[in-house]
């Protein structure tokens, strides 16, 4: 005999827990994430496809102080790099291709140089990034002394600049300037000093993938950047410099770019063993918290000259190469991954290169 | 000179205070770590997690004090362990990874610290018994620019694969490129791209920090550096066979009669 008769679906059953969609969102974003990716096509909560990035804006030079900067806003995100040149003088003992190299080994001379005052150069040679996130870009990151992030991408930012070897160390010379012989030759003149470019780049918004804002933002803002013409003046025995600001900074030709994809994993509950995940191009901090693996490929495209200057997509004519891997978490990216990620990087680095293609320099 | 040997020295529990401790030389370049693993441990308020245990990795560098590079290699382990430790099974508890550098050639080096460090806190987690989804291994490859010079000391390290030509000026090159394992620095100043791969036991990819490394003073000398999608490929099943075979071996003779597996 049974009392507990199963009660007919109806009435009597408690009325479905129900809550708005903002509240989801809150309260449970794994599986907020999950059900709009498992959904077919899979949509992400901001509306894109996984394989769709941000679009971006540019604007450079808007910095007047600055020898050069930019403004990068993607999504949500965006972040302002600016680019103070500072002399850094030669003195008489030091050996001038140590900065004219990256990746240079230590050697005791480069921990002295350090000792020198030059602010960060000790260990960075000529060119330093920093990032700040702490001004109130998210309610993550509380002001106060950079945190592990910031840390993190100030190195990531710093090996990136060592990794591309963007800036042609060579245009950072400062020489003597010998009127009176007249000889131009670059090899006669003695180098009295170095540009020191400091990149700061400041995090107004942080809403996800600030690496690939804050790398483009460098990129522009060192393409657009004006250093005044210096030279050493022999009757003061100092490096003085033009009003004019005229001295472009050279870089690469071809001019990488960081794509970075995150991992989502959907816990599947037909099949526990092997769960599925699905990767998201360009993640917002919303998808970013949830993620377990991070993917950032620097990539760069070069044009086929058979194909003409006016790339088509998608991908007609690029060669692509890779300078950089890096990736971090989890164990769900598979080599065959990295290799369908990087057509999609390809293409982000080449819709990166055009609209850079497009901003006017500014006027010398 | 006699070829150095493959294997790392490791010593098991040098710090018998520790749960778990491990000192580990790597054969090439000297790089010498020790790490100590304790947890799981009272948790801060600040950061403990309801469901899962944190770790805390702590990089001590081997000179000064620890600036922005120790807090990039902590980031980046950590971010390792998370998905090798199974935190959900001791909550709200602590997991503290301490590693210090003893002896290194490149104190700033990142690719030269990265696998040391890495498999140093591998196996000082093995010892500590902290509860693992599977073990993993990393193997740090150098792709060497200048195929014709003579390397010294690593005779038994090197090892060819072949390149895929892509274009024009490659096939001129030959179309070999050599891969160095556990570069030392000298080796390292001369390589084209320094691949850090770390891989689990059933050859899932756990880590790859790839970059590329070649000397220059940059601007147009640098263009078109790098390297192709198919070669890293290539490079990284290499790696994946180098970590899942000799690696486990690596740990397993290590552990010995350790019941840790």
């Amino acid at each position: 005999m049974s009392i507990l008769t199963p009660q007919p679906a109806g009435d009597s059953l408690p009325p479905p827990l129900t809550f708005s969609t903002s509240l989801f969102r809150q309260i449970s974003p794994a599986l907020y994430l999950e059900r709009h990716l498992t959904h077919s096509p899979p949509t992400r909560p901001n509306g894109r496809s996984p394989s769709q990035c941000r679009d971006f804006t540019l604007t450079t030079n808007s910095l007047s102080h600055a020898h050069g900067s930019a403004v990068v806003r993607a999504g949500d995100t965006a972040v302002v790099c600016g680019i103070r040149g500072e002399i850094l003088t030669v003195a008489p003992g030091d050996d001038p291709s140590r900065f004219e190299s990256y990746h240079c080994p230590p050697t005791s001379a480069t921990h002295a140089c350090g000792s020198r005052g030059a602010g960060g150069a000790s260990w960075g040679g000529l060119i330093i990034p920093n990032v700040e996130l702490s001004t109130g870009c998210s309610k993550k990151y509380p002001l106060g002394p950079p945190g592990g992030l910031a840390q993190t991408l100030s190195d990531q930012l710093h090996e990136l600049v060592n990794v591309t070897k963007l800036v042609s160390l060579d245009s950072l010379r400062i020489y003597d300037s010998d009127d009176g012989s007249g000889s131009s030759l670059a090899s006669t003149k003695k180098i009295k000093g170095y540009w020191s470019l400091y990149l700061d780049v400041l995090c107004i918004s942080l809403d996800g993938n600030i690496l690939d804002a804050a790398w483009y933002a460098i990129v522009a803002a060192l393409k657009s950047s004006r250093l005044p013409l210096a030279s050493w003046n022999q009757t003061e025995e100092r490096i003085f410099c033009q009003a004019l600001l005229n001295h472009p900074i050279s870089l690469r030709q071809s001019l990488p770019f960081t794509t970075t994809f995150a991992l989502i994993p959907l816990p599947n509950s037909e099949n526990h063993r092997k769960e599925t995940a699905i990767l998201l191009n360009d993640p917002d901090s919303y998808e970013e918290g949830e993620a377990c693996e991070i993917l950032t490929i620097l990539c760069t495209t070069e044009f086929d000259p058979a194909q003409g200057d006016s790339p088509r997509f998608p991908l007609a004519g690029l060669r692509t190469r890779v300078e950089k891997i890096e990736k971090r978490g989890g164990w769900n990216i598979g080599l065959t991954q990295i290799e369908s990620c990087l057509d999609l990087a390809t293409s982000k680095a080449a819709r990166y290169f055009q609209s850079l293609a497009k901003e006017q320099p500014a006027p010398l | 000179m006699t070829s150095s040997p493959l294997t790392p020295e490791i010593s098991l529990n040098p710090l018998p205070q520790s749960d778990g401790s491990c000192q580990y030389t790597c054969p090439t370049s000297r790089t010498t770590i020790l790490t100590s693993v304790n947890g799981p441990l009272e948790v801060r308020p600040k950061d403990e997690l309801p469901n899962h245990a944190t770790i805390e990795v702590i990089v001590k560098p081997g000179i000064g004090v620890a600036g922005v590079r120790e807090t990039r290699l902590s980031s980046l382990i950590h971010s390792t362990l998370q998905s090798l430790i199974l935190t959900n099974h001791h909550p709200r508890t602590l997991i503290q990874i301490v590693a210090q550098i003893v002896q290194a050639e490149d104190h700033t080096s990142l690719p030269l610290l990265l696998t040391p460090l890495l498999n140093c806190t591998i196996l000082s987690l093995l010892i500590a018994g902290i509860p693992m989804r599977t073990v993993g291994w990393s193997v740090h490859l150098a792709v060497l620019q200048d195929t014709k010079k003579d390397i010294k000391g690593v005779e038994g390290q090197v090892f060819k694969l072949a390149k895929t030509g892509d274009g024009d000026a490659m096939e001129t090159e030959g179309d070999e490129q050599i891969v160095v394992r556990n570069p030392n620095s000298e080796i390292l100043s001369l390589a084209k791209s320094s691949h850090t791969l770390t891989f689990s036991k059933e050859g899932d990819v756990l880590l790859i920090e790839s970059l590329e490394c070649s000397q220059g003073s940059g601007g147009e000398s640098a263009d078109g550096q790098g390297w192709d999608i198919t070669d890293f490929l290539k490079l990284a099943e290499e790696g994946k066979r180098i970590c899942c075979e000799e690696g486990v071996e690596i740990v397993r003779e290590a552990l010995g009669d350790r019941k840790v597996f």
